[in-house]
């Protein structure tokens, strides 16, 4: 009996103890166990906020018009086959597992990489860490730490450049067989944009992100008589006309609908599109060249905040994406939002913004999209090989038929009308025009952001750009709103916030 | 005489028992409490982001204090001194109201004369709020009252043809509600407390006041808060030292992604931010982070004692006092007999 009670006594001090170690868990949730209803959900959600996060880069200046068709033949060049492992990495594992936080993409990217290269469904698992871009980035560097596989990881074009800079996250891609020569037909940026600071390709994107200006079309032609995208892309050519279009469009609504959906749409747009010198240099953020960055930004955005052209919605907020609609209680407070190619899918920010086909104040299909102010882009997601993994042979199949292969490519535009990293391929669906998205009226926003994507520039990317968009946006926000007092405390404001957040970088 | 047998039961010490029970406790409690509490220490002397590894004595706990040349250094000063101020505001604005909404509760629910009927509803509902986890809390609040068009007040305001306000970047606004928010939530717990205490007073005291005709404005000021004080001490110590450390709610409480508003940052949203910084995963400031908290725990210590040498009774310590005197005395004595035995 005594024995008893002391067992017993033994247990329950054993099982508090344990308790002490609930916290210690993981928290992803992994392919195998999901239900995909479930699934589906929260990975729309989670692509929608992974971009959130999303990058700021820069491009040269891209005012062609949106009109231009893309019609000169894109001559395909020669791709070599994939090559094989180099044998530094591990082969011959269970199963190739994936890191990312948008697994609705990764439905697709299975069936696409399963039916080119014959690999068996069931050999690929993938792992969702967490359901947003930070969120993935913050824990990635746990799961790297535990003995979990890890083949593959998506990296999001805010941080992919830290991953890629670290040798212990990140193997090169010439260690599963993919060279440089393979991306003959890509988009220039995208091959940049992947290498480590050594100049060694590391990542490899699928996605080409760029930019345009999705409007209203029934309040375009209430308030500027302008029916086609033509006359659209022609009345805001560039900021000066945007502006100006402003101005007419906020009198003719009586003072309720803004041009630009929130600061932070303007900002990316002006940052990707009209910025031409990159934040960081040498290690240092001087004064001349933040304002070199900066533009006439933060002029250009008092004035048409105060003036009523911006909406006072920020993005990423409840207040945001409802602006859309044409009921409701941000009915019509916006003209038209600064949209990314992967805002325009279904169950993306545009379609939120639309509301439910025939539901009150939906506004669905009344969109169309023109390039803009300014030719621009938004984010986009690399691939990146982990050196532990231990499926070299996979990981470069799947790398290769994802961002490489022509044929395969060309099934993900199919299935998910995404704006991919293949020149020929994108040249091909516009040619054939069988792209029609229905949020769009129809309209093919692959042809219209064509030109954008071509002009993608991102060589003044920096790894801190996602820190100095956050600290930027919110000061500018202040000063708009106005507890900021004036345009030199903004800049000063922002400047401490940075230094403050950036240990290796110094902000003079 | 005792038998052997009795003999070696008496040798068998059931303390060791003891111990091994409550080991596993203590183990896991050194390990995850007492050592991450050193290596907080410790780390505080260690630099920041890539530089974690470099010893660097003092010089964040001189960033901190006193600034210094660069820009990073001043702003760090500047904002953690602006964030130590806001935490006091924030304490002050909602200790007051919380501890004054208490007693006045606490004192009508236990006044025998008052009889309010259903105070136990009373209680449970006031006690709700507390039960509720903050984040929910802050939640609710974002719908209600915050820089969203579409919070409640914003969409009564529209309808009503005014202009929607922006409630978080406004520091009266926004510290406000942050106050209200904190007072609303503790006031219940505070309120169970003050009526313990009252409780704990002896009866009879209350009984002779009014037998002799005392109003219960007298009695409250001469019988019912003298004898709280203890219970008022307590509740002071424990919620400054919880309100010095607030975090939640100030964390919470903005609309847009990552705008903690400079007027609500408290200490612990400081030690936060530079502990993880939103997209800065890769450089964590554990050095700056753990000099900031090394200083908010010799802050809320000093306080506490501060506050525990204020308040404790006057005749008690005086006692204690004496007391110590005379067994210093009678040690001192008894030393010296001792030493004249020897001679």
């Amino acid at each position: 009996m005594n024995n008893l009670k002391k067992t017993l006594a033994l247990m329950a001090a054993l099982a508090m103890t344990a308790t002490a170690f609930v916290g210690c868990g993981e928290e992803e949730s992994s392919s195998v166990s999901e239900s995909s209803s479930v699934a589906e959900e929260v990975s729309e959600e989670a692509s929608e906020e992974a971009s959130e996060e999303a990058s700021e880069e820069a491009s040269e200046e891209a005012s062609e018009e949106a009109s231009e068709e893309v019609s000169e033949e894109v001559v395909e060049a020669e791709v070599p086959a994939l090559g094989t492992p180099d044998g530094t990495l591990g082969d011959g594992g269970d199963a190739l597992t994936i890191l990312c936080w948008t697994e609705d993409d990764l439905k697709f990217m299975y069936d696409v990489v399963a039916n080119a290269s014959g690999m068996d469904k069931s050999k690929m698992v993938w792992s969702q860490v967490g359901t947003a871009g930070g969120e993935a980035n913050e824990k990635y560097a746990q799961v790297f730490a535990s003995d979990d596989d890890v083949d593959l990881f998506f990296c999001d074009a805010d941080w992919n450049m830290a991953y890629q800079n670290n040798d212990e996250y990140s193997a090169p891609l010439s260690a599963v067989g993919i060279t440089e020569d393979m991306y003959a037909n890509a988009y220039d940026y995208t091959g940049a944009m992947g290498k480590d600071q050594n100049g060694g390709p590391k990542g490899a994107t699928w996605q080409v992100a760029a930019g345009g200006y999705a409007y209203r079309t029934d309040l375009a032609e209430q308030y500027l008589g302008i029916t086609t995208p033509e006359d659209m892309q022609a009345a805001i050519g560039d900021w000066a006309a945007f502006w100006e279009t402003a101005a007419t469009v906020y009198e003719a609504s009586e003072g309720v609908t803004a041009m630009a959906d929130s600061l932070g749409g303007v900002w990316r747009a002006y940052s990707n599109g009209n910025r031409t010198s990159a934040w960081v240099q040498d290690g240092v953020i001087t004064a001349d060249n933040s304002k070199a960055c900066l533009g006439d930004f933060i002029s250009m955005a008092k004035t048409n905040y105060d003036a009523g052209y911006i909406s006072t919605a920020s993005q990423w907020t409840d207040d945001w994406l409802p602006q859309g609609m044409s009921a409701g209680a941000q009915a019509n407070k916006t003209f038209g939002f600064f949209f990314p190619t992967w805002s325009l899918g279904a169950g993306s920010q545009l379609s939120t913004a639309e509301g439910e086909e025939g539901a009150e104040g939906s506004t669905y299909g009344m969109y169309n999209i023109v390039s803009g102010p300014t030719g621009w882009f938004w984010g986009g997601t690399w691939i990146c090989v982990s050196p532990k993994t231990d499926n070299a042979t996979e990981a470069g199949q799947f790398i290769y038929y994802m961002t490489v292969d022509s044929t395969s490519m060309q099934a993900y535009v199919d299935a998910k009308s995404d704006f991919v990293n293949n020149k020929v391929v994108m040249a091909n669906t516009i040619k054939a025009g069988t792209n029609s998205n229905p949020l769009l009226g129809g309209q093919d926003q692959l042809a219209v952001l064509a030109d954008s994507a071509a002009n993608i520039d991102m060589s003044i990317a920096t790894q801190y750009d996602a820190t100095i968009n956050t600290e930027l946006q919110n000061a500018v926000q202040a000063y708009c709103e106005g507890t900021i007092a004036s345009e030199e405390d903004c800049v000063d404001e922002f400047l401490n916030k940075l230094s403050e957040s950036l240990t290796d970088v110094t902000v003079e | 005489m005792a038998s052997t047998a009795q003999s070696r039961i008496k040798s068998i010490s059931y303390a060791k028992y003891g111990y091994m029970f409550i080991a596993p406790f203590f183990i896991v409690y050194a390990f995850f409490q007492i050592w991450p509490l050193i290596n907080t220490f410790i780390l505080s002397f260690y630099g920041n982001g890539d530089a974690a590894s470099e010893f660097v004595a003092i010089e964040n706990y001189q960033t901190l204090l006193f600034g210094g040349e660069g820009r990073r250094e001043r702003a760090l000063n500047d904002t953690f001194f602006q964030s130590f101020a806001n935490t006091v505001i924030l304490w002050v604005g909602n200790f007051a109201p919380q501890i004054l909404l208490s007693l006045l509760l606490a004192v009508w629910f236990t006044d025998s004369k008052l009889h309010i009927p259903g105070q136990g509803a009373f209680k449970v509902i006031m006690y709700l709020p507390n039960i509720i986890t903050a984040v929910s809390v802050a939640a609710l609040f974002m719908r209600f009252i915050s820089n969203s068009q579409m919070s409640a007040v914003n969409t009564i305001l529209q309808s009503l043809g005014n202009e929607t306000i922006k409630f978080e970047n406004d520091p009266t606004w926004s510290r406000g509600i942050v106050m209200f928010i904190q007072t609303w939530m503790w006031f219940g717990n505070t309120m169970i407390m003050m009526m313990s205490g009252i409780l704990g007073i002896n009866p009879s005291l209350f009984e002779a006041a009014n037998i002799d005709g005392a109003s219960s404005g007298q009695v409250l000021r001469k019988i019912t808060l003298p004898l709280l004080k203890p219970m008022v001490v307590y509740t002071l110590i424990t919620s400054m030292i919880g309100g010095l450390q607030m975090f939640d709610i100030p964390f919470l409480y903005h609309t847009a992604q990552g705008d903690i508003k400079d007027h609500l940052r408290t200490v612990a949203v400081f030690i936060y931010e530079q502990f993880r910084v939103g997209n800065n995963v890769h450089s964590p400031q554990y050095g700056i982070a753990g000099a900031a908290s090394i200083m908010l725990f010799v802050v809320t210590a000093i306080l506490g004692i501060f506050v525990f040498r204020m308040n404790r009774d006057q005749d008690e310590a005086r006692k204690k006092a004496e007391r110590k005197a005379l067994v210093k005395e009678y040690k001192k004595q008894q030393k010296l007999a001792k030493m004249g035995g020897i001679d």
